[in-house]
Parts: C-alpha cells; structure tokens; sequence
C-alpha cells in the first residue's frame, strides 16, 4: 500500500514539476509570442504599422498574458487540473486540444505499430539467439541488428529515404497521405496512409530490434537456468513448446518494463523522424509551436506527452506483481 | 552514371516518388467536381497543417485567412502593378476633391451578396466606420488604428460613400481600396457584422449559415487543418448581371504547402496547379523539364516576378557601432551584391542599389536614385575604401582580423526569418571576410529582437511602395523611430533627419500620380538617405511561383501581366476569375 | 611496457571494444590530420562552386552555399566529438556526484535525489531541450549548447551510481575502513571512488554517445549554433536546402555515413566496456 502511495505521488510530482517547466522555459527569453504571431501574420500584410502595439495588448489579454506571471502560472495550473488546454496562440482560435487530437492519432499509429512490430520481432530475435535448437542465420543476423541499434532512428530514416524514396521511387518522400485524399474511410485511403507511414516506421523497427533483442537475450540466458526449464526438459516437452510456452513467456516480463521505462525515449527520436518525413504528428506540431512561441501549444503537448508516459508506467508498476508470480508470492510473504 | 543534379534526373525521380500516391489522388476528387474543373493551390501553411482554421473574420488578430478563404472576398478595385492600371469591381469610380480631404467612391449596381441581400454603399460606410471607431476605442481589429488616425465619417448616400479626412490623405485610395499585395479592405456585409458584439473574437464562418457571408462567386465549404474547399455558386451577381463571365473554376482545394520539396512534388505531379515560391534550385529543372509547368517568365531566368519586398540589411543606427554613418557604409562596401546573387540565387535575380521594388510603376524613380548611390560609390564591392573608412572613424584590426576601438568588437548578430537563411549566411561571410564579426541568425525571437532594437543588424524586405516612392521614403520619418527597447513596426532602421523629414512631408500631400512635382524632391530626400546609409539595399525578391497548364491556363505571365500571379495577395479572386480551362 | 602488453592481449579476448576503437581512432584521426592537412577556412561559404559532386579538385563536393564539403566534415566531426566529450563529461560529473551523494549518505537526501531522478527520468528530455534551445538560440554557441545538453546526460549516471555506492557501501572492507575510524570523506574518496571508475567509464561513453544523439537532433532542426560547422548542422542545411530532390546524394550521404560510423563506435566500445565491467557477461554469452 505504502508503495501505491509512493507511486501516486511520484506520479502528480512529475507532471507538476513537467508542468513547470514548461511554463518557465519559454519565458527565459525576453519576448511576446503575441506580438511574434502578429507579425509574422502581418508580413507582408500592408498599413503603417501604427496601432500594432494595441493591437498586441489586445489580443494578448485574451490569452491572459497582461496579467503578473504569478497569476498566469496559478490560472494555468488550475487549468491543467481540468485538462483545460486552452487557445493556440499562433492558430487562434483553434484550441489546442484540438491540435493535439489531430497530430496525436498520426503519432500514436506509427509509434504503437512500429514499436510493437519492433518488439516482437526483437524479443523473438534475442530468445532464439540463445537458444540450443536455433538455426544458424538467426545467430549470424542478430549482431547486425544490434548495431544498427546503435544508430538514431532518424539518421536511418535519412538514408532510407534517399534510397527508397529518392533513388528508387517506390515511396513518397514524406507527408501523412496523399494531397486531395481526405479523411473519408477507403480501402485506397487506408492504402495511401500506410504507403506514407511505411519508411518513417520501417525506420524505427530496424533501430529498435536490436535494444529489444539485446535485452530479450539476456533475460533468456538466466531463464534458461530456471527449474521448469529443466523439468519442462525432463517431461520431453517438444522444442517448440518449450520455447514458446517456457522460455518466451517467462522472459517477457522484464521486457515489458523495459518497454514502458523506454517510452520516453522512443518517442523522442520519434520526434525527429516526424520532422524527417514531414510527418503531421506531434513531434512536427511541437516544432512549429517552438519556432512560433506559442506557449499554450508547447505547454499542452509536453503536458499530454508526459502524462501519457508516466500514466503508463504507473500502470505498469501498479500491475506488474499481478502479472509475475514470483514477485506476488515474496509480496505476500 | 548522368550528371546528378541533371534536371531529367529530378524531374524522373519526382515523378517515380508520388506515381503511387497519385492513384489515391484520382480516386478522392471522384466526388462531384473532376479535376479538370478544380483548381488546387498549394497554399500557406504551419508545416503540414494550416493555420487559424475557420477564422474568416479578415480583420481579427491573427487570422489566416489568406491561406485561400479570401479568394472569396472581392475588392472596390483592383490594382495591377505591373502596368500602374486599376481595374473596378465592386465600385465603378472614386474621386478626390482638390485638397485630398475628401473622397467619394461610387458603388456599382447590382452587386449581391451570397444570401441575396444587394450590396450597398451602406456596407462600405458600416466597414470603415466599424474600423474607425474600433480604431479609437478598443485597437483590437487589423487596420483599425491606421483607419483611426486619417478619417472623421464615413457617410452613404445612395451609390456614393463619401469619406472624410482630418487632412490630406492622396494615397488612402490606392492603399485601402485597392486590392493589390497585402493592400486592400475586404468589405463586410453590415446585416450580419452588425449584431456582433465582440467582432474581434467573431470568426465568421459557418458553412451551414454560408458564412463568409461574401461577394464572390464562392462558398467556403470546408475548412480542415489540412483541407480548404470552395465550391462556385452559380448565382454569382457578377455573371448574372453580365458584369464578367462566370469563372470557369468550379471548385477550389487548397492542400498545405508545407516547404519547397513538397510543393515541387505537388505541381510536378499535377497534384496542384499552384503553389506558393519555390527556390531557384528547384524550380529551374522544374520548368526546363516539363513543358507543362511556366513560370511568370516562361521557363527562363528569373522564373518569377519581382515582389514588393525587396532585400536590405537593415542597422540599428541607434546601436554603436552602427550609429556612426562611416561604419555603415563601411559595411555597405564590403558587400558584393553579384557574389551573393550567384550563390543565393544562382544569378537568376538582380542587384539592388535602392530600397525600391523593381516595378515598372517605380521605374523612374529607381532610375533617379540609382547614379545617386553610385556618386558615392555604393554600387560596388571596395574592401580598401571600406578598411580606409573604418581606419577613419577610429578602429583598428585586432589579432582575429576584426575591426575593434577600445576593445570592442565591431560584429554582433543578422536577424531575420528562416527565408532568409540562405542569403544571410552569404552576407554574414562577406561582412567577416572585411573585418566584421558577424553571425546571421533566425531564432523564435528574432523578429522580436529586431523590432524592440536588440538586434543590431537584420535581413528584412520592403513591404511600402509600389505605385510611387512615398510609403518606402516614409518608413525613415522621426515618427517611426523609437528608443532601443520600444517596439516599432514594420521599419527598423531607427534612423532620422530632420531635413529628410521636411522633404518627405512636402511628398506626403502631393497626389501620387503628380511625378514631376514628386521627382525633385525625391532626388533631395535620397540624396540624404545615401549620405547617412540607413540600410544596405542588397537584391530584389522574386516569387518563383510554378504554375500548372494541364488544367489551367492564362496564367499571368510577362506578356500577359494581367494581375500579380501570388494567389494569397489580395488580388487573388482576380486572378482566379480569369483563369481558364485547358482544352 | 607490461601494461602495454597486458592491454594488447585483453584487447585481442575483446574484439567488440577493439573494433569501437580502431573505429573511433580512425575518426579522431580523420578529424586532427585533416585540419592539418586541408584549408579549414574552405568549410565556410562561398569557397567553392556551389553544388558540385565530388570531384578531383572538390573530393567531397561542395554544398549550395559553396562549401567544401571536405573541410565541413572534417571539422564538423571534430565539433560534434566536442559537444558529445563536454555535454557526456559534464553530464557524468554531476550524475556521478549526485549518485554518490545519495548513495552514501542515503536517508533524506537520497530521498529528495532519487525523487528528483525519478520525475527528470519520466519528462521527455528532447522535449526540454527543444524549448530551452529555442528560448536561448540567439547566442547559442558550441561550447553553451554542450552544457545545454549536459542537462539530459546526468540522469542516467546519478541512478546507476547510486545502486553501485549502495551495494559497494556494504562490501567488508567499508565496513573494516569505516570501524578502523577513517572519515566519512575519505571513505568515499580512497574506497568507494576507485571501485567506481569501470562504473563511471561506461557511463561516460553512453552519456558521450547520448550527447551526440541530442546535439544532432537540435541541430537537424535548425536549433543549434550560430556559423558552427558541425555534423549537425550540415544536416539542417542539407534538409532545408533540398538537397534530395536537387539530387545532391553527397551531401546526404557523407554526414550521415560519418554520424553511424561515430554512432557504431561508440556502441561497439559501450558494449565492450560492459564485458570489461562483467566479465561473467561474457562468459555467459559465449558459453551458448
């Protein structure tokens, strides 16, 4: 119970303290994302200028940024605590909320499916390289994939781009889907959005097998010395069962906090694969809110990001010893 | 193996990249409209979703609707720059009384607006007096200070609006009626602005309710973050009068732009028609291979027109160094203009001596100007003249090989948007070259940092003159200059004379169309503005705008420079209107 | 001599961290020999043609600006190396300090430590660093954006750290200094510290590793130094430049050839370094 206690507080600790920063960072820098968004607006709009300092008063008092800053954080907590994201600043008046319900299913569907995709052939990968009855090229291929492991997802994104995309043409050079393909569900469409998806996921399944292969082997090693296994061996359970049933599944536990302690970083370099393939995700709306100092975007998408990590892994921590049944036993004990 | 940068080459490999995506084109304009009567733009955007979605009010902070939604709107008139020739719309004539204090537009007859109600000089007075007493209250609407400081009432009679002036206003006319560049009011339908309490929170559009409630022969029906539909109503007032011919566009799709390589693709798969500038990189294979695709310039050099915001490296005269005039034209002459086109622009654009658009309505006075800046050497390249001016004004070289007086360093940072990067590093590296250590940079606040005076130099356009010299020379007066710390907007030189002043105030009151009054007193006001050098007039700026023909045509074009090809000016729905269907 | 000879055979029983080496030797020579050998001032623009593919005259070829492309990569990797040492080191430093802090001395302090890990361990560190970097651009040098960049790197150490101090502060002879009546400072300094060197190294090339990754990444979208040439920002110009449908293939491909060869190295050397620490690692792994 004391440790539920811990989690949940570490958990409201984390995203207060994300909350904060947030709020501050921006602010390091002596400038008025009112102002920047107007005149970026007014660019090569016409008239004197005069009146724009009015107008940047104006228009500021509706996002509450004429009042002290103290009020501004208080009013922005609070707003958090109703999920509240407010105005965009930039893209006034559309809610931020919205923004992010946009870009986040873009996110969402390429990070789940390539991250899955990942795991499971990884955590496959790392459990037969250390297996007896594995055939050869199982052994032989791993290392490769360990070492492209080593390489940022978007660097790999880069040269698959170059090659599949630019040289060879078989896949769009970035972008979510195809121009005029709107949103009405079809087969075609469907097709279209997987076509776009398919290098900025391909390059992340082939950095990320080899951190799941490389943590799967090792949880195999020591599982291997586990008494069911030498009593599934001495039963003449066949090879496949044993492999799936025994070693696989019991491996897979530790893997799967590793997944949720990974989550953070998977969708950092998920990031900059975005911005690689002009992907309409998340990490593309955060640069632009960034380059346009639009606060309340900023705010909402490291808000939502970090809830959505620690949420998981608060989930994962809270359920972990119902799933393991060596860690449910020494609980009780 | 071909030369790899070979325009066959790209053109190949752009093809190959969206073959596939293109079948999934085809499938979704199955709809109702077919592709050979839908025009698609590539239009402005936040990276790869627009901006300010449904936020038609033309006049609230922040609104984007020149991403496509002001193709609806119409103009009093319209305005081309290319020939000096305005072309009436929604008003057939304007006059001046004698001494600019008043004018009286007259509207035209049997205009309409999209729910039936007609049009009427009462709608323009309402648009303007709503501006005026916006202006003097709240500020919180675009243009509405601006509206504010220059008019006293607004009054309709009949088909005449008569606006009155607290002074001599002889440019109000080109700069608030005529829709040209970013000049230009919309006018707003009174029976629905009205009722509106807070208009600059009104977003004004619905497609049920028809909103934009407009003038133009087009319907805003749909408006996503990735999508701008607008369908034709066939009811239009201007073919049902027999005013123009009903524009053969049937539907307008705007998709985001998002950067250069994905509008190349775009045009180059005939998924667009349009788009917004291309760099010469990409636009020069675009053209030379595919037959189909033209430029204002056909497929040869410049591949666009000339714009009204010409290049400058702006100082802050306020700022020393820069507040003596020696180290800035000390600056002025380490800059060679041919090296930087040569390389920014791979020589497809042309030097500039002045800070005018190279407009043929300013031709003359870029003829005047330009010997004026030669007398005095500013038209070369001259690194000994440049150290001899630095050597006079007290500094010296320190070990690194810049210029420094009791040990500061003459340097400091460029400013400008990211656009801009390509030509401000070149700058940048020409201005170390000669002495001075200096670093060009386009941060989230740079334009922040260029407005309040933080920043000592910056990269930025003309946005000003286009039909006679006034508003640019106007951007130098003492009224537009403010302390380093306060904000001012859109000029930052922060530099003054009161002489220049006098001059320039005496162009203020003369009608725009009076050259010859106007010349010698512009030859005397530059000739100041070259002795002091406020700024380093670098290069013109084009729009290199790739424009479809499998579709569409009578693109504008130099031989048929019928209106400004940018689609997101306010001349758009011009532009539109004339387009026409390819056989 | 001995040492030397005692290196060269563990180093023969390790093959991952002898090829990390070699890779990584090869770099950092690449990098000093080159800017001795080449005009470095040919990395900046207009010192070229622009755009031209490599050639006799231009081995690299040159970018849109006129670059020389040799001289870019040869400095840039360089400047990379750098950022990735002091943003890594620093990182290091202050983890280190932290892990040990909270380790030894355990109570409240490592509460209020291992708390403050624990929330800077769960915010998604790009995303703080994108929003510091954007704020601080103007202005931003290499040596700054490396400290930037430290902020990230320390989290990993200071957690590890402190299970290594809280396991080591048992070990008998600890416990012998501790009851033979040595201060609480030497303790720490002349016991602990030195059984933590193989801890620190390998988080020190992780951290190095982790620094580059972040230092790319701002760059790449454009929110790294002002005129630096680093592998970085040659990928930002790159991008921003169109150099994939100008058909530039040199300018994409020599960057990142550069970065995965750096990035494979330090890997290949992290990795090595582990079956340094455990030998039982290795063992294992070799007896299947």
């Amino acid at each position: 119970m004391r440790h539920v206690l811990r989690r949940l507080a570490l958990f409201a600790l984390t995203i207060w303290a994300a909350a904060t920063l947030t709020f501050v960072l921006p602010r390091l820098a002596p400038q008025n994302p009112v102002a920047e968004a107007l005149a970026q607006a007014s660019l090569t709009r016409g008239g004197s200028g005069t009146g724009f300092d009015q107008l940047v008063a104006s228009y500021g008092a509706r996002f509450g940024l004429d009042r002290p800053v103290w009020e501004q954080y208080l009013s922005y907590l609070g707003d958090i605590a109703r999920l509240d994201l407010n105005y965009s600043i930039s893209s006034f008046p559309t809610r931020v909320s919205d923004l992010i319900a946009q870009a986040l299913p873009w996110t969402l569907g390429l990070l789940v499916t390539s991250t899955l995709i990942a795991f499971v052939l990884g955590s496959i990968l790392g459990a037969l390289v250390v297996w007896p009855g594995s055939p050869r090229w199982i052994r032989q291929v791993t290392p490769v994939f360990m070492v492209l492991s080593a390489i940022p997802y978007y660097l790999i994104g880069l040269v698959l781009v170059y090659f599949l995309a630019f040289r060879a043409g078989i896949f769009p050079i970035g972008g979510g889907r195809t121009v005029g393909a709107e949103t009405s569900i079809s087969l075609t469409g469907f097709v279209d959005i997987l076509h776009h998806a398919f290098l900025p996921g391909l390059s992340i399944v082939l950095t990320s097998i080899g951190f799941w292969a490389l943590g799967m082997r090792g949880v195999a090693i020591s599982v291997q010395g586990e008494d069911y296994m030498t009593f599934g061996q001495a039963r003449a359970l066949s090879e496949r069962r044993l492999f799936w049933q025994y070693s696989m599944r019991n491996a897979l536990l530790p893997q799967v906090t590793t997944l949720g302690l990974s989550l953070g970083h998977i969708l950092t370099g998920a990031i900059l694969v975005e911005v690689i393939f002009s992907y309409p995700g998340i990490g593309n709306l955060l640069l632009r809110a960034v380059t346009q100092n639009d606060y309340f975007t900023i705010y909402g998408i490291v808000l939502v990001v970090t809830l959505g990590i620690s949420l998981a892994m608060l989930i994962l921590d809270l359920i972990y010893p119902l799933l393991d049944p060596r860690i449910r036993r020494t609980a009780r004990a | 193996m071909p030369h790899p940068t070979s325009p066959g080459r790209i053109a190949r490999t752009l093809r190959l990249a969206s073959a596939l995506a293109l079948s999934a084109t085809s499938a979704a304009f199955a709809q109702d409209v077919p592709r050979e009567d839908t025009l698609i733009l590539a239009a402005n955007s936040n990276g790869p979703e627009f901006g300010s979605v449904g936020n038609a009010n033309p006049y609230a902070p922040g609104n984007q609707v020149n991403t496509a939604p002001h193709l609806a709107y119409e103009g009093l008139f319209y305005f081309n720059s290319f020939t000096r020739e305005t072309i009436p719309w929604l008003a057939t004539d304007a006059v001046y009384n004698d001494a600019f204090t008043e004018l009286v537009v007259t509207i035209r007859d049997g205009v309409t607006w999209s729910d039936g109600t007609a049009f009427t000089a009462g709608d323009v007075a309402f648009t303007l007096e709503l501006l005026r007493q916006n202006g003097a209250g709240d500020a919180n609407l675009s243009y509405a200070v601006d509206i504010a400081n220059q008019l006293t009432a607004v009054t309709a009679e009949g088909n005449a609006v008569t606006i009155a002036f607290n002074g001599p206003a002889p440019r109000f006319l080109q700069d608030y009626l005529k829709m040209h560049f970013g000049n230009g009011l919309y006018i707003l339908p009174r029976h629905v602005f009205e009722t509106v309490e807070d208009v600059a929170a009104f977003t004004f559009f619905d497609a049920a309710k028809g909103w934009p409630l407009v003038t133009g022969a087009y319907d805003v029906t749909k408006w996503t973050s990735t999508e701008i539909n607008m369908d034709r109503r066939d009811d239009w007032w201007g073919a049902t009068t027999g005013f123009h011919a009903l524009p053969e566009v049937a539907r307008i799709i705007a998709v985001p732009f998002n950067n250069a390589d994905r509008g190349a693709q775009l045009v180059q798969t005939d998924a667009a028609d349009i788009t917004r500038d291309l760099p010469v990189g990409l636009i020069r294979p675009l053209v030379q291979d595919n037959e189909s695709i033209i430029t204002f310039t056909g497929a040869s050099e410049p591949f666009g027109n000339v714009d009204w915001w010409s290049t400058s490296l702006y100082f802050n005269s306020l700022a020393a160094p820069f507040d003596d005039a020696r180290v800035r034209r000390a600056v002025g002459l380490a800059v060679d203009r041919a090296q930087l086109i040569d390389f920014a622009y791979e020589n497809a654009s042309e030097p500039s001596l002045t800070p005018y658009p190279a407009f043929g309505a300013l031709a003359d006075y870029i003829a005047t100007a330009e010997p004026l800046a030669a007398e005095r050497g500013l038209d070369r390249q001259d690194l000994d003249a440049s150290a001899a001016l630095m050597e006079d004004a007290g500094f010296g070289r320190n070990s690194a090989g810049f210029w420094e007086k009791e040990g500061v360093e003459v340097g400091g940072e460029i400013h400008s948007i990211t656009a801009m990067g390509p030509l401000g590093t070149l700058v940048a590296e020409q201005l170390r070259r000669a002495g001075f250590n200096v670093s060009f940079v386009s941060a989230a606040d740079s334009v922040a940092r260029i407005r309040d005076g933080r920043a000592v130099m910056s990269l930025w356009g003309h946005h000003a003159s286009i039909g006679d010299p006034y508003a640019t020379l106007n951007s130098y007066t003492c009224a537009q200059v403010k302390p380093i710390g306060e904000p001012i907007y859109p000029f930052f030189s922060r530099w003054c004379n009161a002489e220049y002043d006098a001059i320039v105030e005496q162009i203020r009151v003369l009608s725009p169309d009076d050259t010859s009054a106007i010349m010698p007193l512009f030859r005397q006001a530059m000739s100041i503005w070259y002795d002091e050098v406020p700024e380093i007039p670098l290069a013109q700026w084009y729009h290199r705008l790739p424009m479809n023909t499998t579709y569409w045509t009578n693109w504008p074009t130099q031989d048929n420079p019928y209106i400004q090809p940018a689609f997101w000016l306010t001349s758009g729905a011009y532009l539109i209107a004339n387009l026409e269907k390819a056989d | 001599m001995a040492d030397i000879a005692r290196s060269l055979a563990y180093l023969r029983r390790n093959p991952t961290l002898t090829a990390g080496l070699v890779l990584l030797s090869g770099l950092v020579l690449g990098t000093l020999g080159g800017s001795l050998l080449i005009d470095v001032s040919t990395a900046y623009p207009m010192s070229a043609r622009p755009a031209k593919p490599p050639s006799a005259d231009l081995p690299f070829g040159s970018d849109t600006a006129g670059r020389d492309l040799l001289a870019v990569i040869v400095i840039g990797t360089g400047q990379t190396m750098k950022i990735g040492l002091i943003g890594g080191g620093v990182g290091v430093l202050i983890g280190a300090l932290l892990g040990l802090v909270a380790g030894y001395f355990r109570g409240w302090v490592d509460a209020v430590i291992s708390t403050v890990v624990d929330v800077a361990l769960t915010i998604p560190p790009l995303l703080v660093l994108i929003a510091i970097a954007a704020s601080l651009k103007g202005g931003m040098t290499v040596n700054s954006m490396a400290f930037i960049i430290a902020l990230m790197t320390w989290r990993e150490p200071a957690r590890q750290i402190r299970a290594q101090v809280l396991t080591l502060r048992e070990k008998p002879y600890v416990l012998t200094a501790r009851l033979s009546g040595q201060s609480e400072l030497e303790i720490v300094f002349r016991e602990i510290l030195p059984n933590l060197i193989p801890y620190l190294a390998a988080n020190f090339v992780i951290a190095t590793g982790t620094a580059i990754l972040s230092a790319v990444g701002l760059e790449a979208i454009g929110l790294g130094a002002n005129n630096a040439v680093t592998l970085g920002s040659t990928i930002y110009w790159m991008m921003t430049e169109s150099a994939f449908l100008r058909g530039m293939w040199w300018w994409v491909l020599e960057p990142v050839t550069v970065l995965i060869l750096l990035f494979i190295a330090i890997y290949m050397i992290s990795l090595g370094m582990d079956e340094w620490a455990n030998p039982r690692l290795r063992k294992r792994g070799t007896s299947q």
